[in-house]
């Protein structure tokens, strides 16, 4: 317990001086959460609302007027074993001419409009597919002997493409970006984390601390500073939450962003020690090689 | 521990560069002794302190101090060999922004020893090197006396077999040197032997039973 007791005393003694340098320390590696976080935050929602742009997609099936309700049927199996395809409403011909003479004036001018047999079996899909999910579920469609035609609109999977290819763009600068920023403000820590403890290290070294002795304090003290950090950067990401929404949930993007989930938080506060732990490591490892004789 | 010679140089030989400092230099050194280390500014006095407190490795030979010997094998293990040879630098090395007992029980926190055993042994020291009423000082704000008698008490505190002292004297007058001389005596009766390396090799008149190591032209010579 003593030496443990001891490790602890030196994270504490770490934490009790020079407090400015540890003030700058956590500015960095807060300004590095936050982006971090930013980054998470607008590729979680901005993939939630290109999905949601993309679901709701509506296809429409009709078979030929002389296939058998055991084959269609048949079909229909197949269909729903599809991943991302609902059936959701099936027609027989009856069906057809009862929405012919009874059904409300849109829907009749819709089925009318849209199927070229009038009275046929007819399907209603539900589909949510990504990319070029569609068009191939349409290419394999056309497969089926029976099915004489499908109706869907082809602009939809058109803008899904064009908006997650823009997205991927955007996406791809923003990686690049926060790398620079990243390993810009990482050595910055690490160089102000390695001034402010080369004496004490050096100390430490002459007057017979072990490896352990030496590593430890350093890891934890690395450790809290970045949890410290990653407190103030999720506080600075909450803002920025309402602010994006204030910005972006507006007609007409309707984008609204919702806030990290546990996981993301979690994930997000993990990176950041993690980041407080590795500068620590680097800091330590390289006052080592320049004055301990690599003896760390 | 029951060795005779604690600090045993064979064949040493080290140089920065093409400039030789020790060539073919031994040195045996008795445990108990007090021995002056004399010699001209860049002589190699302080090189020497730090082969033998295990900062510098020297190019080639052997080096055995306290019954451990240098070597790649014990590198991770040279904190063992910091704890029984502690060493006063010219330049103090203290932490300036902390307190002086902050600083002077660093290494025992180091070693792992507990608060109650730390403290005992810091009110002893504190009291034998007069530096009770400044205990809760900062560094920043003493003497240049008063630092190195706080670099003294922070090497003394662990009990070490050996003690290295830089030039501890480079800034004293000579009251305050023949003052310094005598705590590290003091110390040297209880066990501790003493390596001093000075410019002046008159302060070995101090110090009854002394040696004086003198280094020119990379070699040692033995005075008396």
């Amino acid at each position: 317990m003593g030496y443990i007791g001891c490790i602890f005393e030196q994270t504490l003694s770490y934490m009790k001086y020079k407090k400015k340098y540890q003030l700058i320390i956590i500015l960095l590696i807060s300004v590095l959460s936050f982006l971090s976080g930013l980054f998470l935050l607008i590729h979680t929602n901005l993939n939630a609302y290109i999905a949601k742009k993309n679901t709701g997609k509506t296809v429409i099936i009709y078979w030929d007027n002389n296939v058998d309700r055991s084959k269609v049927e048949e079909d229909l199996k197949k269909i729903s074993s599809i991943k991302g395809v609902k059936i959701e409403k099936f027609y027989t011909p009856k069906d057809a001419i009862k929405i012919l003479t009874q059904g409300s004036l849109p829907l009749i001018t819709k089925y009318s409009q849209t199927n070229p047999k009038i009275i046929s079996y007819t399907s209603v899909l539900a589909v949510d597919l990504k990319g070029m999910g569609l068009s191939n579920l349409i290419k394999r469609l056309k497969t089926y002997p029976g099915i004489k035609n499908i109706y869907y609109n082809p602009n939809k999977v058109d803008m899904y493409i064009r908006l997650n290819h823009v997205y991927k763009c955007i996406e791809s600068v923003a990686i690049g970006l926060l790398v620079i920023i990243t390993l810009v403000l990482f050595f910055l820590y690490y160089s102000v984390l390695k001034l402010t403890r080369i004496k004490e290290c050096y100390i430490l070294y002459i007057t017979g601390a072990s490896r352990t002795f030496l590593l430890v304090p350093f890891i934890f003290h690395g450790a809290i500073l970045g949890l410290i950090s990653a407190i103030i950067g999720l506080l600075f990401l909450w803002g920025s939450q309402y602010y994006l929404n204030y910005l972006f949930f507006t007609p007409p993007i309707w984008l609204k962003m919702d806030f990290l989930t546990p996981y993301g938080i979690l994930m997000q506060s993990i990176f950041t020690v993690l980041l407080g732990i590795f500068g620590s490591c680097l800091a330590v490892k390289d006052i080592s090689k320049k004055t301990f004789n690599k003896e760390i | 521990m029951g060795i005779k010679k604690i600090i045993k140089l064979k064949n040493i030989f080290h140089a920065f560069g093409s400039r030789v400092l020790f060539n073919n230099v031994n040195i045996w050194i008795e445990r108990g002794s007090f021995v002056f280390l004399t010699g001209d500014s860049g002589s190699g006095k302080t090189t020497l302190l730090k082969i033998l407190h295990g900062e510098i490795s020297p190019l080639s030979g052997y080096v055995s101090i306290a019954g451990i010997n240098f070597g790649p094998r014990n590198k991770g293990f040279m904190h063992n060999l910091r704890r029984k040879v502690t060493m006063i630098h010219q330049d103090f090395i203290l932490l300036e922004d902390r307190s002086v007992e902050d600083n002077i029980v660093l290494p025992l926190r180091a070693m792992g020893i507990s608060k109650t055993q730390r403290q005992k042994r810091l009110d002893i020291i504190l009291r034998t090197l007069e530096l009770t009423k400044i205990r809760k000082n900062r560094c920043n704000s003493l003497s240049g006396g008063e630092k190195q008698r706080v670099a003294i008490a922070r090497a003394i505190i662990v009990n070490p077999l050996i003690l290295l002292a830089d030039e501890p004297t480079g800034n004293l007058d000579n009251r305050q040197t023949i003052r310094l001389i005598k705590i590290l005596r003091h110390f040297n009766l209880h066990g501790t032997t003493i390596v001093f390396a000075t410019h002046n090799p008159e302060l070995k008149r101090h110090v009854e039973n002394s040696r004086l190591i003198h280094i020119i032209n990379s070699k040692i010579q033995e005075i008396g």
